[in-house]
């Protein structure tokens, strides 16, 4: 016998949640936690802290479930609550320096200098370079400001429209694109940086 | 020198937005200027890296559902606990000046209580040794009353008061 719960829609089960109905909030989080990790994994890579995140993302929604007037998406409005708290999170903790940058470990130097010698993206995209290509991107990207990786991200890792991450984010759609194209040119420079360093000591 | 075309191309719009067209254009430029070769590289790496760190996502656990619903009860709990410590830190001063008011009260009883009571005959007895007050009726000055006739006035009720005036 399948759950009356699983068959309601989202806006029912806002309505019986917002009664305090604990169970129809239970079905909120099953039905949206991938969503709401995907969000919360974009921002942090620890499985630890996107747990902790996604937990505190739930908490908000339930905590602010009456502002749902039902006008959009619970998806919609769950992203937005998502993207909003990462953000937050992610300004309450430390930015990396500039300098560490430049002492990266060997498995990312060595994914650099084959980006420089020109081997292939399917070769770049192999299982074992993936995990040393997201080491390298979060040791840059924790060097930008919440708000430059959070841009970075949306708009050109996950391909979002700039309405679609002025909705999540609550900025304008000016706001969104200065913001995108100062984070590219940061995020640029950057690689640019470890590129340089890599072309004249390549041994290293 | 860095063609300002180029590097602004690749700041306004991502990389993998590019039409070919425009892709051909960096392309060329880019086979004859080393500085923007470096930033087309540079680029290029940028939204591979962005990439694969979109790739790495974290599943939910199985029991995460069950996690939420007890943090909610948990935070529920928490804004009781602070709501009642909120009230009791605002009636505080209140509850304590009425319960300082009641000790005051019940001493006061007490001390009341403690004292032997006072007779009537007593009073009269030791007002009698007391100097002869004089009571003096401001409607007419001629009238005097000495303090005894007063206390006769009063505690004799079936005496009239002009009788106490000789009248």
């Amino acid at each position: 016998m399948t759950d009356p719960l699983e068959q309601a829609s989202d806006l029912e089960l806002a309505k019986l949640a917002q009664e305090t109905d604990e169970t129809a909030f239970a079905e909120i989080v099953r039905r949206y936690s991938p969503r709401v990790f995907q969000i919360a994994s974009r921002f942090f890579r620890d499985r630890t802290q996107v747990e902790d995140a996604s937990q505190e993302i739930f908490l908000r929604a339930y905590t602010h479930l009456a502002d749902y007037e039902g006008r959009g998406s619970l998806e919609g409005w769950l992203t937005r609550i998502a993207t909003t708290t990462c953000l937050n999170l992610l300004r309450n903790s430390q930015r990396r320096p500039e300098s560490d940058l430049a002492e990266m470990p060997e498995a990312e130097a060595e994914w650099l200098d084959h980006h420089l010698a020109g081997v292939s993206a399917e070769r770049h995209r192999a299982a074992e370079k993936s995990r040393e290509a997201a080491d390298l991107a979060d040791r840059v990207l924790g060097t930008l400001s919440p708000d430059d990786r959070l841009v970075l991200m949306l708009v050109d890792a996950d391909e979002m429209s700039i309405k679609d991450v002025a909705g999540a984010t609550g900025w304008s759609e000016s706001k969104v694109k200065v913001q995108a194209f100062r984070a590219r040119r940061r995020m640029r420079e950057a690689v640019e940086k470890l590129l340089t360093v890599r072309k004249r000591n390549p041994s290293k | 020198m860095k063609e300002n075309h180029i590097v602004y191309l690749l700041e306004r719009r991502s990389l993998g937005s590019l039409s070919v067209a425009e892709l051909e254009m960096v392309k060329a430029h880019t086979a004859a200027c080393p500085e923007c070769l470096l930033a087309y590289q540079a680029a290029q790496a940028s939204l591979l890296l962005l990439q694969e760190r979109a790739s790495v996502i974290v599943e939910p656990p199985p029991f995460f559902q069950t996690k939420v619903l007890a943090a909610i009860r948990e935070q529920k709990l928490s804004s009781k606990r602070l709501r009642f410590s909120r009230l009791w830190q605002t009636a505080r001063p209140l509850v304590a000046s009425m319960g300082a008011l009641v000790v005051l009260l019940l001493a006061l009883t007490f001390f009341n209580n403690s004292e032997p009571p006072t007779e009537p005959s007593n009073v009269a007895s030791v007002n009698d040794s007391a100097p002869e007050w004089v009571i003096v009726d401001s409607d007419d000055a001629g009238d005097e009353m000495t303090y005894s006739q007063a206390l006769t006035v009063l505690y004799d009720p079936t005496m009239e008061a002009g009788d106490a005036d000789g009248k």
